[in-house]
């Protein structure tokens, strides 16, 4: 000690022992980083999985399957991605760990398989920090400061549909219905949204509207849209009484169209008895709903007596075309009497109050508030749904969408909200109450239910900030509009058919039946009787073809153009000279196979599938044969199973089934046909 | 968010695969086998056998012979022919939603 002392004073030995010190410190942080580098996460993650192969594995495939330890990283320069997951997850590919304990079981599904993970790695589908080596920091809980942690199953869609842009991609359910819902609620008319370019979505036109409704009505519908309908499209724009006063009278003054006249109409012989049957036999509920059942193309109907004027709705359903050139409405041929007693009976049938007098439509003078009206309409951005002609469409009222899902949680409001900051929890609680979260919003109130919210939510959640390179995206081009020239445009104009069926993938989805093969399944002689006379080909289908009051000749041009133009050649070849034999086999076939389980024939089988008593005379037999043999090619999801039937058996039931109802001895089964 | 996605899955009961099951199960099976597997369907007064209740059927707990019915057929484990084979309808992933949620059928009992 007192040599220390001694020493003191020269600088060389100060020197050594902040050397020694330093020396230490390394010695003592290089033992901590080897120790810590040896007992990490891992290692043991690791160490276990080979005891555990041990267990689960023979000697002779533990040979076969010597694995690499140490870490192991997927790195993927195109997606900007290293995923380092496999580390730990090492048994993810292979079956024999099918129900090992996490970290170290086979990945479930058939998923590695479609989504190879040489090529997508893992945090592209669950999210997570891909660079982490251990579970804390990897996030596969929530971590304070990671803004992606990893994925429940529950929203992993949201992440499917940053590369699947198609609006329904397959097992994706959630992600397809929160796309639907964007698309029927019209949300790309105020934002701009990736993936939903070029849709349009259309509202009542205004330009006669004060020739249409009634104003108490119109000032009820502004103040709130869920008093008059519950799953109105239009959401609740809180405006205040003055707004509403103001706005009303313009939307009254919209008086471009006169209705057709109807003078010469005897109101006080409307039969609404006939009303009824007739909007029965039109089908008019499979678009429109009353009382809760029916279709959603088309407004709901249960209160129109409180709402619409009758020689508004007369003229309307005489020319719905005239009123609204884009409506999916077909112009049905009724003539005058039959258009009276359906207006008659819908207004009051469908009215709160039985049948109320009018007020006779007012000319609205006052032009102050007209002006006031008109600011509100397009402060409002009422535009981007409803066209009326004077006011410009001044591009979209709300901020653009793209890239909302990686906008910063921490400067996004969550108003009184806890929940925890992410884009997510902000989109979830801004489609459910937009205007309470501390910041002023114009957007409307939708009253949208938390299921649907959650999904648009997860929709919206795969608009990411930075775009995948092309060759990751799934995205189906757009079908190519359908116009024929010529009397048979004129005639599906008439009678919309596309906004039921569709062609290449263009038109509507109600019908199951798309035209683009239509003349090779439907036999000539079939089309024409049943455009005039549409029965129920399935008895359990509720949205039905409705009867148009067509006249026969517009019914055999519709016959000649489907059977001369909607044709697939390689079912038109079919050899139908069948043989007595062929259709016993396939007679024994039908038996044989439980087709009875899903199809009706005479009086006896399953209303799944179409009734079958009359399909010699319907269908052709190289369509017949064509679809038996791969139906879901022809109708993807289609019920119809698939039997993987040989071609020899294909051909039997053909023979069978093209038979019923042309020999006498089907003729006589089929007692039950339409 | 995802409490409201969870909350409509029969009070949190499901799992995401067993949820995505019932979806497949309900389009391609419900029409017979009802909803909730019970035999109940619309179109089960039509057949003869009558579906079974799955949520008390010994076989649902057997997955490989759950899988074999739903792709190849009830004829293929020697039944009646009435509940056709899926498999070349449906992909292996789906028929693994399906087995989940046929398997679930009987641990939720009111």
């Amino acid at each position: 000690m007192g040599v220390a002392v001694e020493l003191k004073s020269t600088a060389p030995v100060r020197l050594h022992v902040a050397f020694a010190c330093l020396g230490l410190a390394f010695l003592i942080i290089f033992s901590w980083v080897l120790f810590h580098e040896e007992t990490a996460e891992w290692r043991t993650t690791q160490a276990q999985f080979a005891r555990l192969e041990g267990t689960v594995k023979n000697p002779h495939q533990l040979a076969e399957s010597a694995r690499v330890g140490g870490l192991r990283q997927i790195w993927l320069p195109e997606l900007g991605r290293v995923d380092r997951c496999g580390t730990c997850h090492l048994g993810i590919d292979d079956p024999a760990f099918a129900t090992a304990p996490q970290p170290h079981r086979t990945h479930s599904g058939a998923w590695l398989t479609t989504h190879p993970p040489d090529r997508f790695g893992c945090t592209a589908c669950h999210d997570g920090e891909g660079q982490a080596t251990d579970y804390r920091n990897a996030a596969h809980q929530p971590q304070p400061f990671v803004t992606r942690p990893m994925r429940p199953l529950e929203t992993i869609e949201a992440n499917c549909g940053t590369c699947h842009r198609s609006i329904d991609p397959l097992d994706a359910p959630r992600l397809a219905e929160g796309r639907r819902l964007i698309i029927e609620s019209g949300c790309f008319s105020c934002h701009d949204i990736p993936g939903f370019e070029g849709l349009t979505f259309r509202g009542p036109a205004l330009d006669s509207l004060g020739y249409k409704v009634l104003p108490d009505w119109l000032a009820s519908w502004l103040e709130d849209p869920k008093s008059y309908l519950e799953q109105s499209k239009m959401g609740n724009f809180r405006l205040s009484d003055d707004e509403i006063a103001s706005l009303q009278g313009f939307l009254l003054s919209q008086r471009a169209q006169v209705p057709l006249d109807s003078t010469s109409v005897d109101w006080k012989r409307a039969d609404t008895r006939n009303g009824r049957a007739l909007f029965g036999e039109m089908r008019c509920v499979s678009c429109h709903a009353v009382n809760g059942r029916g279709g959603t193309m088309g407004p709901e109907l249960t209160r129109i007596g409180d709402k619409i004027r009758r020689n508004w709705l007369f003229s309307y359903l005489k020319d719905p075309h005239r009123v609204q050139p884009d409506t999916p409405m077909l112009q049905y041929r009724l003539n005058d009497e039959e258009l009276r007693d359906l207006t008659a009976f819908l207004l009051e049938e469908y009215s709160s109050a039985g049948a109320v007098a009018e007020p006779p439509p007012a000319a609205y003078q006052d032009a102050r508030a007209i002006a006031a009206g008109r600011a509100v309409f397009e402060r409002r951005g009422c535009i981007s749904c409803h066209r009326l002609p004077g006011i410009e469409d001044s591009g979209r009222v709300g901020p653009s969408l793209a890239g909302v899902a990686d906008r910063d949680p921490d400067e996004l409001p969550y108003g009184s909200e806890i929940v925890r900051h992410t884009a997510e929890n902000y989109i979830f609680l801004k489609l459910l109450m937009p205007d309470a979260l501390g910041q002023p919003s114009s957007m409307p109130t939708f009253g949208f239910t938390p299921a649907d919210a959650a999904r648009m939510t997860l929709a919206l959640a795969s608009l990411r900030k930075a775009d995948l390179p092309a060759s990751y995206v799934l995205k189906p081009p757009p079908p190519k509009p359908y116009r024929p020239a010529g009397r048979f445009g004129e005639l599906m104009s008439r009678y919309r058919c596309l906004s039921c069926h569709s062609v290449g993938g263009f038109g509507g989805d109600l019908s199951t039946v798309p035209l683009d093969r239509i003349g090779s399944q439907l036999m000539r002689d079939y089309i024409a009787p049943y455009l005039l006379n549409p029965g129920a080909v399935r008895v359990s289908v509720e949205a039905r073809m409705p009867v148009f009051h067509m006249q026969p000749d517009e019914a055999n041009a519709f016959a000649d153009y489907l059977s001369t133009v909607f044709l697939d050649d390689s079912m038109e070849g079919y050899d139908a000279s069948f043989t007595a034999a062929d259709a016993r086999r396939g007679q024994e076939l039908y038996l044989q196979l439980g087709c009875a389980a899903c199809h009706q024939l005479g009086t006896t089988g399953g209303y799944v599938g179409p009734e079958l008593s009359t399909t010699g005379t319907r269908l052709k037999p190289g369509w017949i044969a064509a679809w038996l043999t791969t139906p879901s090619v022809y109708r993807p999801g289609t019920l119809q199973p698939d039997y993987g039937l040989s071609s020899a058996d294909a051909r039997a039931l053909t023979a069978y089934l093209s038979g019923l109802g042309r020999s006498g001895q089907a003729t006589a089964s089929a007692g039950g046909a339409r | 968010m995802l409490d409201a996605i969870r909350a409509e899955e029969r009070g949190g009961d499901l799992s995401y695969t067993e949820s995505q099951g019932k979806i497949l199960f309900a389009h391609y099976c419900a029409t017979c086998h009802g909803d909730e597997g019970r035999g109940d369907g619309q179109n089960a007064s039509n057949l003869n056998p009558p579906p079974p209740d799955m949520s008390v059927s010994k076989n649902t707990r057997d997955s490989a012979l759950l899988r074999k019915v739903i792709a190849e057929g009830s004829a293929a484990i020697g039944r009646s022919p009435q509940s056709p084979p899926w498999g070349r309808s449906l992909s292996r992933q789906q028929i693994d939603y399906l087995v989940a949620y046929c398997q679930s059928l009987d641990r939720k009992r009111p």
